[in-house]
């Protein structure tokens, strides 16, 4: 078990296989997802079934190829530098997270796979529990058939030796025997615990209200600027001083995604007299943008164009606010008896498809 | 964890497109920046409950920031490094 990898959150799953050589000889070590039953096998199954994954790195005599299964083409080979694969124990390592899978050889990082990658071809499904599968295969495509009885595992019980965690724990398989276990993240493999998996944002945003003033002196620098941090979209937050300001003027970034004006900050008593919890007010709706509250939603929408109406009414004393862009075109029915509150019964009642929430997290 | 009677978490299931993350909080009448993951708010936490939350684009929300492209850094190495 890497160091490395003993100390990651995240799920690991890893192996020390001494692989014995030989022409059509296939040592594997694979990540198998535990819906295999009920979606099949990975390369049989449809695009849109796709729901299992299989990972496996086979230690060949002098290269190690680490593969996604599934309708991926995510295959990579790496030579070792010196030797081969059957000289000595090396461990193979798995790690993924909700981004990213890491393929790792004596816990060098050997290749990765992104998951924008594999959505590029089905869905991501590698948030769930795997079997860990060691097993010498004997022929097929990867390396053709044996060239020789000699090699037979039936000859030599030794051709694949999978350690447990270290060395000394290390044993000998069976040329039958496949051994399952559940991947231990931060454990190796000695033990069982119950699997974690972490998860990170991936996609992030910035306001551009938040550098207005570098904005309102260079945007594409400071554009470029955002860009170069990290920040995956931007969203052009309306205000009296900077959607007038920069909304002409400023060219869409081409390479990030532009979220364009706001909405409302709504508070809650904002709500209340609205008819948010009575059915027959629903045909109101309309009349609520001649409100007081509401009137700079009908205005900025001439303003802004499409982008939808915009309110600058903010909570206050911590009240949690929320954005709402584009007003409720069509209410939906309400869902009666799931009124928790003001919120909940109006966000029930919009239309998603052309009202965009909102929830602002961090006031709480 | 309360919102208009509600739970916010439940709340969090409705909100279907974005999140934000204002760096800026109300405190005894007047506005005050913070940083992230210094309030009572655990990120980590309410992150891991929100549902599909890969289809919901999350926002940093920074009105008043001293260092604009600084404060946008630290935001978002924060927000990046969230492991929840």
């Amino acid at each position: 078990m890497p160091s490395r990898a003993r100390e990651a959150s995240r799920p690991v799953a890893s192996r020390r296989i001494n692989a014995r050589g030989g022409q059509g000889l296939w040592p594997a070590f694979w990540l198998l997802g535990q819906n295999i039953r009920t979606v099949g096998w990975p390369p049989a199954a449809s695009s849109t079934s796709w729901r299992t994954k299989a990972a496996r790195r086979p230690p060949q005599l002098g290269g190690a190829r680490a593969r996604v299964l599934g309708n991926t083409p995510f295959a990579h080979v790496r030579a070792i530098q010196s030797g081969t694969f059957t000289d000595a124990f090396h461990t193979f390592a798995v790690e993924w997270d909700s981004l990213t899978i890491r393929f790792f050889v004596d816990d060098t990082l050997h290749f990765r796979v992104t998951r924008t990658g594999v959505e590029t071809f089905g869905h991501w499904v590698f948030d769930q529990r795997f079997f860990i599968i060691v097993n010498l295969a004997i022929g097929g495509h990867f390396d053709g058939d044996p060239a020789s009885d000699a090699i037979s595992p039936c000859n030599d019980a030794r051709r694949l030796r999978a350690g447990l965690s270290t060395g000394a724990d290390a044993r000998t398989l069976e040329p039958h025997e496949t051994t399952r276990v559940r991947a231990d993240p931060g454990r190796g493999c000695r033990g069982w615990a119950p699997l974690r998996f972490p998860k990170k944002l991936d996609r992030i945003g910035l306001e551009l209200y938040a550098v207005r003033h570098a904005m309102a002196q260079d945007p594409e620098r400071t554009l470029a600027a955002i860009r170069a941090i990290g920040y995956t979209d931007v969203e052009l937050l309306w205000s009296s001083t900077i959607s007038t300001a920069l909304l002409p003027k400023s060219p869409r970034p081409s390479r990030m995604r532009v979220c364009a004006p706001v909405g409302a900050h709504v508070r809650r008593n904002d709500l209340r007299g609205l008819g948010a919890f009575s059915r027959d007010r629903q045909a109101a709706w309309p009349r609520v943008s001649g409100r007081a509250r509401f009137r700079n939603w009908t205005s900025a929408r001439s303003t802004i164009g499409s982008s939808g109406p915009t309110s600058s009414t903010r909570g206050r004393g911590g009240a949690p606010r929320r954005h709402l862009a584009r007003l409720p075109q069509r209410v939906l029915p309400p869902e009666a008896d799931r009124r928790e509150g003001p919120y909940d019964a109006f966000i029930d009642r919009l239309d998603p498809s052309v009202t965009r929430l909102q929830l602002d997290v961090a006031t709480w | 964890m309360v919102i208009g009677g509600g739970d916010r978490c439940n709340t969090s299931r409705s909100i279907r497109t974005i999140l934000a993350f204002p760096s800026q909080g109300h405190r005894r009448g007047s506005l005050q920046r913070y940083a992230f993951g210094h309030r009572h708010l655990r990120f980590k936490r309410f992150l891991a409950a929100v549902p599909s939350l890969s289809s919901k684009p999350c926002y940093v929300e920074d009105e008043t920031p001293s260092d604009e492209l600084g404060a946008a850094r630290s935001n978002f190495q924060y927000l990046q490094g969230l492991e929840f």
